[in-house]
């Protein structure tokens, strides 16, 4: 018979225990009254390999997630910076929308009058409150002192036309080429006329000649175009009054109109004229 | 001089406790949706590390090695042993071939490993363990188990060749100071 060399009986002893012992824990995995073994055993297997090895993964697991975190710090702070320009872009979008609905509501209030929808292709900031530059011109038209409206009211008259823009006097020019009938609805029921003469920069309000002296105007009243003189439709929207003086030896006073609340900054408007001028 | 089976028992047991790691870190998805792997790092070691042996050694070092593994990391023991065993001791029949080229070493124990695989799976699936077909099995779970395992090989094999020359060395190291000390003492 062949004998077993010392290291073949000692791995055959090991083998033939672990053996008895894994039978064992299986059978007393089986009882119910020896749970307390088998727990023992598996807290055992549990707390001194299974746990540590554990550890040991989520310790690595975390520490790459650590890179995760920072592309992601990296996305979102992204995405932060993105946000805020989509917000300005949205307030943008959302100002045009607003002036677009006014000036299509107003549209629709001038009937047979001649209305043509634009949008400022150029404001310069030397000129800012002089004139500006719209994207219709004589083919689309535009004729030279036609009046010039944002959906809150009138803000220019046409100064000179090109094939496809033109070129818009601001009513705050100090150098206003033309005067504009303007007439004011009075209490009483009957209205008032006058002249819109200049802007009174001192003031920031245009300064108004009205024909009747006795007129009692008040502040805050409305002042619109007349109709009268010009190319463009009564009932436009100038402005407010802001103030009045006047001069017992005149047969004119002054009053002092403040213009239309978004003269500093539109993006569209409406050139408007008579029928007639077709 | 080194004892090369306790040092081959560490080895073997770093080993184990790498595969369970893994395991953790990379689990297999059982929703078969994305591509698994599982690692054999223990058993390859196992391979590399008894196939010098004789047959008797060879069989009872892996079947050990077997039992520990599945006693202490998993829970099929027996399946362990009775895989680690037979393995262990089938490769011994390579044992030329194996010391005379490292690619064939490789190529053995990464046939070895993938009949394990296979036996595994089949036995599962006779057993009604599995229901999934060979072909998903393959591709969501074999088919990166294979590439990983067969990387795995190549630094196991380089680890335990290193390992073999220093213990040469030290060997040889040893028996040269043996002599002088005898050589001395036959002076004196």
């Amino acid at each position: 018979m062949r004998k077993f060399t010392r290291i073949q009986k000692r791995l055959l002893t090991t083998i033939v225990v672990l053996c008895i012992l894994a039978c064992a824990m299986f059978g007393l995995r089986q009882n119910s009254i020896t749970n307390i073994g088998y727990s023992a055993w598996t807290y055992l297997k549990y707390g001194l390999i299974q746990y540590p090895l554990s550890s040991i993964g989520n310790a690595v697991n975390d520490f790459a997630n650590l890179w995760h975190a920072y592309d992601d710090n990296e996305y979102l702070s992204k995405q932060l910076a993105e946000q805020k320009n989509y917000q300005t872009a949205y307030e943008d979008e959302r100002n045009k929308n607003k002036q677009l609905e006014g000036l299509l509501e107003m549209k629709g209030g001038f009937g047979d009058a001649k209305t043509i929808s634009v949008s400022v292709l150029e404001r310069s900031s030397d000129s800012w409150l002089q004139t500006v530059t719209i994207s219709a011109g004589k083919k689309q038209g535009v004729e030279k002192n036609m009046l010039v409206a944002t959906s809150d009211g009138a803000i220019g008259l046409v100064e000179s036309v090109q094939t496809m823009t033109s070129t818009v006097q601001l009513l705050t020019s100090q150098h206003l080429s033309n005067d504009i009938a303007i007439k004011m609805s009075l209490e009483d029921g009957t209205s008032v006329e006058g002249v819109l003469q200049s802007y009174d920069t001192e003031k920031k309000a245009y300064r108004v000649s009205l024909f009747d002296n006795d007129a009692i105007v008040t502040k805050g009243q409305k002042v619109a175009t007349s109709g009268k003189g010009g190319n463009y439709p009564s009932g436009i929207l100038i402005g407010e009054v802001k103030d009045v003086s006047l001069n017992d030896d005149s047969i004119i006073s002054t009053v002092y109109v403040s213009p239309v609340s978004n003269m500093k900054s539109f993006d569209y408007c409406l050139v408007i004229g008579k029928e007639e001028s077709k | 001089m080194i004892n090369k089976e306790r040092y081959s028992f560490i080895f073997l047991a770093i080993l184990a406790m790498l595969d369970q790691l893994i395991a953790s870190l990379f689990g297999v998805d059982f929703t078969y949706s994305s591509l698994s792997l599982v690692s054999h790092l223990c058993f390859c070691g196992c391979l590399l590390v008894v196939f010098h042996e004789r047959s008797l050694n060879r069989f009872l070092y892996a079947c050990l090695c077997g039992l520990c593994v599945g006693m202490f990391f998993t829970s099929d023991w027996l399946v362990k042993m009775l895989l680690f065993g037979l393995f262990g001791w089938a490769i011994g029949f390579f044992q030329e071939a194996m010391d005379q080229d490292h690619w064939v070493q490789f190529g053995i124990v990464f046939l070895m490993m993938f009949a394990n695989d296979l036996i595994c799976f089949f036995g599962a699936k006779i057993f009604g363990y599995l229901t999934m077909s060979f072909v998903k099995w393959f591709i969501h779970i074999e088919a990166l188990t294979l590439i990983f395992n067969g990387v795995v090989i190549f630094v196991l094999i380089y680890i335990i060749t290193v390992f073999m020359r220093y213990a040469t060395i030290k060997d040889i190291r040893f028996k040269r100071m043996e002599k002088l000390k005898m050589q001395n003492i036959r002076r004196k």
